[in-house]
């Protein structure tokens, strides 16, 4: 007796019994025909049924095909990606080709769908390549910005107290520059550049995400199965992301998906500007820097529209279909969010 | 000399447009000049004009700003002008004429040298402790020896040419009668004031190089002592400025608007209204001196004007070169320069407007780092300059207003730098030429002898602000990357961003390439000095520490001595040979000689021709008498 004090024996729990038992009805696993359908597949179907937010898919699709195989991808010397479907090199200047008669400002033609630019480059395959900074840097930078923002905000709502006080003063910091003009002084410090552009906007751009995660999260977490999850002792670590992050998730990725846009059109802002990238460069916003002048021309000179239409058209659908997938996984997942997610560029 | 972004320059202010050479004169570089029947002038009328920027002072002596030039020349007037192709005509003298010429150094000037202590600097450079504008040094002085400078000041000059130790005297006869804007007649006096006034200023070192002292004599006449013979002096040193004593004597930067005091000379326009960084309006001086018949070198009509005939002249800044275009089209303006080569097919082509093109007294200039390897080889220049596309630069680029530049010498300064122009041209085009093969065997003998790893990297760098120019350089860009060699990557700066990097002591260790104007004047001798002597490190424009004794000592050469000072034909047979030293050391290569294109509004305009500076675009145009040039309006 004295070897078994202070311990408890519980009996008629025994596991064998239940699962070995009669059963009780004629019910069975999979009756139903195949169990509850889950969020995400539910947000899928609905998604699928939305034509506009499939059409910006199919936008972007085909844009993000088009820039990657526009010329060949070499990583290190070695070409992962050969296709090549740009007729020309984008920054080749027609002026050096022997033979070549390409002109400055050359309209639309068969050789040259878009026209030239005011180098003799073709304007179309410079149009296709100009994609492949802007959208990339687009998707890096929300994937970067709202990565960190998810972590953050969610540290800062989960512990809450003088934490969340402390993290919180700092993204106020943070919004209480403008984001453009921060992105400007982060590139003048900086340089221009892929990385630094991508530096520029994620900067400024994790704000928004920390404070709408934080929001979503100090409800969540009043929850009785994250109480639960606690009372089992599970750590801080698996409370945060298995339990309340999956559940506070929807509206991240509906304002994710909406700054995507937001990005490329600040990426060609700054280009437009001047800064971001070299002169010459094949970016949509670049490109318009350069063709700029040629708004105001002299007598009777006639505006070569195609040196600005076509990289400002690509700009445009590219957005425009980013801003419609956007709303379609808004209307998927239900997020309803009406927090404002401040993004760099275009605001 | 003066670096040049696109409209706007920066630089040594009137250095250049003013000067002219004197003697044989050169060719006329204004194109398809247009001449107006003094029997067909309507007078009055308002003149307006855009331009690129406004002035840095009107304090000519503290400018430096080559934009600023354009309105101190309607204010005021030297002894001596220059026509469009840089012969000198006496202005404000009735006559000069070269009194003597010796054979002297600057060691001669010992004996009235004073010692002066060195002192450092809070960055470190010693730098002699004197106030006084210092004339010439001593070729022995050295400040790590510890000893004192010995220095001949303006305080001494005096004394020195008083005992006959001068290279060169001139005497000046000035006109009798020639008033101020305050009403007051101009004497000797106020033209010995007026050079004091350059004294410890901005612009000291472009004529403390040369000049000695100025003296007067009687109410008329001045005597001009130079250093050491030079055949550039009187183009370097005569057309400076004068004012009446109330300007003369202003202290240092006053001689402004913006500091309460209106700026004052002899010119045809005095200074009415000035609104910074809007506009300035100019009137016409109802008692300006000049007179045709006063001239004995006018050889026009009689009814030819004695003095712009428009009343007034109102000037704009607009830095926007569309911007300025746009205000040409819509009637704001008569006139306006720096558009861009496509705008300018525009107007060639239209009938209410006029381009009034003028090759131009600059290039553009590639600067290589010629003390960071592996462009320390001189074959791997060269393999670069092989690159350069010259003729798409000047055909696709500016639509042909601009020409390659097979020479460093533009055509206007070529009356005076090389007895064979045509010969000049030839050669450097081979030179020049847009060669891949060529560029590859030099490339590649340059590479196997010292090891070197390819491709080689270039880093080009100009300025954001000029269109044309920023295609020019991705051309060489592309140009370069084509050959296998070399991987150039391309950066731009605003203009007075990268001016500032250019001008720092320590750009030349970086390694990169800087591509940027020159705009000069008459003179041969700054095509290839600014650009290469020791003299004008981290200064307009050895930005690179390029060192050639060689190269030094034939530009000494060619215009101080004696022999040269005397012998125009030989003082072009010894810049033959600079020319040839230049091309052989490769240290910069040239892009295209600028054109400067004035464009005007031909329904109101007529005769207006572009000066080849920007520096004198609109005084010139409204009345230049020594080429029969004058503008009116007919509104």
């Amino acid at each position: 007796m004295s070897t078994q004090r202070g311990r408890i024996q519980i009996s008629g729990f025994d596991t064998e019994q239940v699962t070995e038992r009669e059963p009780l009805s004629d019910w069975t696993a999979g009756g139903t025909g195949g169990g509850t359908e889950g969020r995400w597949h539910r947000a899928w179907r609905q998604f699928k049924s939305n034509r506009t937010a499939m059409i910006g898919l199919s936008v972007v699709a085909i844009m993000v095909v088009l820039t990657t195989f526009a010329r060949p991808v070499e990583i290190a010397g070695i070409t992962v990606q050969p296709i090549s479907l740009a007729p020309f090199e984008p920054q080749k200047s027609l002026f050096l080709e022997p033979g070549s008669n390409a002109g400055a400002y050359d309209p639309p033609s068969l050789t040259h769908p878009m026209g030239t630019d005011a180098s003799g480059r073709d304007m179309f395959s410079r149009v296709m390549v100009g994609g492949r900074a802007s959208i990339s840097i687009g998707f890096v930078v929300v994937f970067i910005t709202a990565g960190f923002g998810l972590v953050y905000g969610a540290v800062a709502g989960y512990y809450g107290g003088w934490v969340d006080e402390v993290m919180m003063r700092i993204v106020d910091t943070v919004f209480a520059f403008p984001a453009l003009v921060l992105a400007l002084v982060i590139i003048a410090i900086l340089g221009g550049g892929y990385w630094q552009l991508v530096a520029a906007f994620a900067f400024p751009g994790w704000a928004g995400y920390a404070r709408l995660i934080r929001g979503e999260i100090l409800s969540v977490k009043q929850n009785q199965y994250v109480t639960a999850a606690q009372a089992l002792g599970a750590r801080d670590r698996s409370v945060i992301f298995r339990h309340i992050v999956p559940n506070a998730i929807a509206p991240l990725i509906v304002q994710a998906s909406l700054s995507i846009g937001t990005v490329v059109i600040g990426v060609a802002a700054l280009g437009f500007l001047g800064l971001g990238f070299p002169p010459g460069t094949p970016e949509w916003g670049t490109m318009l820097d350069a063709t700029r002048e040629t708004l105001i021309q002299g007598p009777g000179g006639s505006i070569p529209w195609w040196a600005t239409v076509f990289p400002g058209g690509a700009i445009f659908i590219f957005v425009m279909a980013m801003n419609m997938i956007g709303d379609g996984v808004n209307d998927a997942l239900d997020a309803q969010s009406n927090v404002d997610v401040e993004q760099g560029g275009g605001n | 000399m003066s670096l040049a972004g696109c409209s706007d320059q920066l630089g040594g202010g009137g250095d250049g447009g003013d000067g002219g050479d004197g003697g044989d004169g050169g060719v006329d570089p204004v194109q398809d000049r247009v001449t107006v029947d003094p029997a067909d002038i309507e007078e009055g009328g308002t003149f307006k004009a855009a331009i690129g920027e406004g002035p840095d002072t009107f304090d000519f002596a503290y400018s430096s700003s080559a934009s600023a030039s354009i309105l101190h020349n309607l204010i005021f007037e030297g002894l001596t002008k220059t026509d469009a192709s840089g012969e000198i005509y006496p202005w404000l003298a009735e006559s000069y004429e070269q009194v003597d010429v010796q054979d002297i150094t600057p060691t001669d000037y010992a004996d009235y040298m004073t010692s002066v202590p060195y002192t450092e600097t809070e960055d470190g450079a010693m730098v002699i402790d004197t106030d006084a504008q210092i004339v010439l040094e001593h070729p022995d002085n050295d400040p790590a020896s510890g000893d004192d400078a010995r220095v001949l000041t303006v305080e001494e000059a005096g004394d020195a040419a008083a005992d006959g130790t001068y290279g060169m005297h001139f005497r000046f006869d000035l006109h009798e009668g020639v008033t101020f804007h305050n009403g007051n007649e101009m004497t000797a006096d106020n033209v010995v004031e007026s050079y004091e006034r350059i004294r410890n200023s901005t612009l000291s070192g472009q004529y403390y190089d040369s000049m000695l002292d100025i003296q007067a004599d009687g109410d008329y006449t001045v005597h001009l002592y130079v250093q050491e013979p030079d055949a550039a002096a009187v183009l370097e040193l005569a057309a400076a400025p004068i004012y009446p004593s109330e300007s003369a004597t202003l202290p240092p930067e006053a001689m402004d608007p913006r500091q309460g005091n209106t700026p004052m000379g002899t010119g045809m326009f005095e200074l009415d209204e000035f609104q910074e960084g809007e506009y300035v309006v100019f009137t016409a001086f109802d008692d300006y001196w000049f007179d045709t018949e006063m001239k004995d070198w006018f050889e026009g009509s009689s009814e030819f004007p004695n003095g712009p005939v428009v009343d007034e002249v109102d000037i704009s800044f607009v830095s926007e070169d569309a911007s300025r275009s746009a205000a040409l089209q819509e009637g704001e303006i008569d006139m306006s320069y720096g558009l861009t080569a496509s705008t300018l097919n525009d107007y060639q082509n239209s009938e209410d407007f006029r381009t009034a093109p003028t090759d131009g007294a600059g290039y553009t200039f590639l600067q290589h780092p010629v003390t960071v390897e592996p462009f320390t080889d001189k074959r791997v220049r060269q393999a670069i300059n092989h690159l350069i596309p010259r003729e798409n630069i000047a055909q696709n680029i500016f639509s042909g207003w601009e020409n390659p530049a097979w020479t460093p010498l533009p055509p206007v300064a070529a009356g005076t730098g090389t007895d064979d122009y045509e010969q000049l041209v030839e050669d450097g085009r081979e030179y020049n030429e847009y060669d891949q093969e060529r560029a590859t065997e030099l490339v590649e003998e340059a590479i196997d002898d010292n090891g070197w790893e390819t491709p080689i990297e270039v880093q080009l760098e100009t300025n954001s602000d000029n269109d044309d120019r920023v295609r020019t350089v991705e051309l060489i860009q592309e140009a370069l990357n084509r050959s296998e060699y070399f991987e150039a990557t391309l950066e731009t700066y605003e203009f007075l961003d990268f001016i500032g990097q250019l001008l720092s002591e320590e750009y030349y260790d970086d390694g990169k390439f800087a591509f940027i104007g020159l705009s000069g004047g008459f003179n041969p001798h700054g095509y290839a000095k600014s650009v290469h002597s020791q003299d004008n490190f981290a200064q307009c424009c050895n930005f690179q520490n390029i060192d050639d004794d060689e190269l030094s000592t034939l530009l000494r050469d060619a215009r101080y001595g004696v022999d040269v000072a005397q012998d125009p034909e030989l003082r072009q047979e010894r810049y033959n040979a600079v020319w040839e030293r230049v091309l052989e050391l490769s240290a910069n290569s040239y892009g295209t000689h600028s054109t400067l294109v004035g464009v005007v509004d031909d329904t109101v305009v007529n005769g207006f021709n572009t000066y080849p500076s920007t520096q004198d675009i609109i005084g010139y145009g409204l009345f230049a008498p020594q080429d029969e040039q004058i503008t009116y309006l007919s509104r």
